[in-house]
């Protein structure tokens, strides 16, 4: 094997030129390519964190038909009992409980829609960043009576600002109707215009005093050490506790899963594709190189040199060329992502605001796991010896008599 | 006793379309320690017999044994094996690989061997310093004169230990002094160790120094004359 990798290194040098432009489009294909899958698996997990953290958390915990149904008498029945499994166990990094309550929101001007979201301020602000998304006002760790917190563009939609009364309206859990003014004392900006005029925020305490009289909680946000644990926590909690129904993040938000699942798929597709056009330009290479080298392999088939090993140099070859072509694609691209990673690629001057709207961050960190550099190097791998396979058999297909003919 | 016997070794190429009678039943048959010239004018069939008993071709009909085998029934797996064990080649064109040293060349049919990498070392020193290249080991082909590169493919193919060197037109590359200087190794190499030597050449000078000579005229023997 060290003569065949001998030899076959030593061939690919043969021809510097031709060698070295296929090592520079097969570096110049690996560095877009593992460039282009960084910024977009940034993408996705920026989505992804931003999602967990401001919104879902890994595992949520509701009456079982409270999502369905949205019932204010839906509340969680063991709400004590699994606050307290939560606290004692050590994967569970934060959790908060919720009280919520659909209802309406109304201001001198108009009258809107909103989930009421009834939050424990400190929980809320170990668990998710609703404090970090406030723009203008303070928390809801304040002295203001029944404060609130509403999104900017539900602020522009009923005319209101900091200190304005608004009237929330909404079901208690006999279902009789109850009416209440709050005091807006901070703005939060979202990812998206509907986020920000669909939820407003008080306290649980508050909320659930006008709901039921009593501390109730429809809710109950967990963010785990590692997402990981999200599957056998919720596994845990519905074996545990009969009356409640416990998802993980990816029974939550279907999409986001779609997210995680297809764009990361798409980045190794976009890499075979690019990989599939790189291996006609090593076939290419490899064939002028069997044909050049015709009655040199016809000599080594002459005097005792097998077709397996004929065929292993060969692959052998193609597989260093690439590989070497490979590193170097890879090097770079390692060198593009750490430092897109401490800069960020802003994406402001290309449509950045319009990602925003869509929920994505205009300023992307790329991101290239170990796993996908595995993979890449897998691909790059079967790439060549698919390329390999075809000048190779070329190879062997050659007649030694005929190969060297003209000289014996 | 002979080591190489061809039987009524006939070839025709395109035997389907225009005949080409490239053998015409040869029968020859060559002793260890021979050193011959197979000589003959272009088209004569030389360079097809010297394949045939190489076994880089097969015949339309007849056969080649080499000692006790009939190459001709083996299959191409099993004669690759057999070629590498048994026969060494000279070509015309050198044909050594060029991104090897002269050492290295030498030394890769010994590795296919897979010789012991002791035994594989001193042998190649051995050879390259009694086909005068003591010095040359690290140079690689092109670095090498032709008649220097020839004397590389003459170590190649004893280095291997064959029973026999097949050699088509060694010295047509080469000019006067080195083609007389190879020719020289040779001769020297069959007389003190016996080495079986079967060229073909046209060249006058080689051919004066055959101890027999085969005349092929169009693909059969014309006249076979030992000079012992």
């Amino acid at each position: 094997m060290g003569m065949l990798m001998k030899i076959s290194w030593r061939n690919i040098w043969r021809s510097p030129g031709r060698s070295g432009v296929l090592l520079a489009a097969i570096a110049a294909g690996l560095w877009a390519g593992v460039t282009t899958a960084s910024i977009t698996n940034g993408f996705i997990q920026q989505r992804f964190e931003r999602l967990i953290e401001s919104e879902i958390s890994h595992v949520q915990v509701h009456h079982p038909e409270f999502l369905t149904e949205r019932e204010p008498q839906m509340h969680l029945a063991e709400a004590e009992e699994i606050i307290e499994f939560l606290q004692q166990d050590t994967d569970v990094k934060d959790f908060t409980a919720r009280t919520l309550v659909d209802g309406m929101i109304q201001s001198p001007v108009t009258t809107s829609g909103v989930q009421i979201r009834g939050i424990q301020p400190e929980a809320e602000q170990q668990t998710t960043s609703i404090q970090d998304l406030i723009i203008e006002g303070e928390y809801l760790d304040t002295d203001v009576r029944n404060p609130l917190i509403i999104g900017r563009a539900l602020a522009e939609r009923l005319n209101v600002n900091i200190g304005t009364r608004v009237v929330l309206t909404f079901q208690d859990i006999d279902n009789e109707l109850v009416s209440s003014a709050f005091n807006i004392v901070g703005l939060f900006s979202a990812t998206s215009s509907a986020e920000e005029e669909g939820k407003v925020f008080t306290t649980s305490a508050i909320l659930s005093d006008y709901i039921a009289g009593e501390m109730v909680y429809h809710e109950l946000a967990v963010l785990m050490q590692h997402e990981e644990m999200s599957e056998s926590m919720a596994n845990t909690l519905n074996q545990r506790f009969l009356k409640m129904e416990a998802q993980t993040w990816s029974e939550l938000s279907p999409e986001l899963r779609y997210l995680t699942d297809v764009g990361y798929v798409s980045s190794y597709i976009f890499m075979i594709i690019i990989l599939l056009a790189l291996a006609f330009g090593i076939l290419n290479t490899m064939l002028m190189a069997i044909f050049e080298r015709s009655r040199e392999l016809g000599m080594l088939l002459a005097i005792g040199m097998n077709k397996v090993r004929v065929f292993l140099m060969i692959t052998l070859e193609t597989v260093l060329l690439t590989l070497t072509g490979a590193v170097i694609g890879m090097a770079l691209g390692l060198i593009t992502i750490r430092y897109l990673s401490s800069e960020g690629l802003n994406l402001e001057s290309v449509g950045g605001s319009s990602l925003e709207e869509f929920g994505y961050a205009a300023i992307v960190y790329p991101v290239l796991g170990t796993q996908s550099f595995f993979v890449i190097t897998l691909l790059v791998i079967f790439t060549a010896l698919i390329a390999a396979v075809y000048p190779a058999i070329k190879a062997l297909r050659l007649k030694p008599a005929e190969a060297v003919r003209d000289q014996m | 006793m002979a080591i190489i016997t061809t039987n009524k070794l006939s070839k025709i190429y395109n035997p389907d379309a225009v005949p080409v009678h490239a053998l015409r039943e040869v029968s020859l048959s060559f002793d260890e320690g021979e050193f011959t010239s197979i000589v003959g004018p272009s088209g004569s069939g030389k360079t097809t017999l010297l394949n045939m008993i190489g076994g880089l071709d097969s015949p339309t009909s007849g056969y080649v044994m080499i000692n006790k085998d009939n190459i001709t029934e083996m299959k191409e797996s099993d004669l690759i094996d057999y070629r590498l064990n048994n026969i060494g080649f000279v070509f015309q064109a050198y044909n050594l690989i060029p991104v090897f040293t002269a050492k290295e060349n030498v030394s890769f049919i010994m590795l296919l061997q897979k010789r012991d990498k002791k035994e594989m070392e001193a042998r190649t020193m051995e050879i390259l310093s009694k086909v005068g290249l003591s010095g040359r080991e690290n140079a690689r082909p092109r670095e090498l004169s032709g008649g220097q590169q020839q004397r590389v493919a003459v170590a190649r193919a004893l280095a291997s230990r064959p029973k026999f060197i097949l050699a088509d037109e060694p010295t047509a590359n080469l000019d006067t002094v080195s083609a007389m200087n190879l020719i020289d190794m040779m001769e020297k190499m069959n007389q003190d160790q016996n080495v079986t030597f079967i060229f073909s050449t046209h060249d006058q000078r080689v051919i004066d120094r055959a101890r027999r000579i085969v005349t092929m005229v169009d693909g059969g023997i014309d006249s076979d004359i030992h000079h012992d």
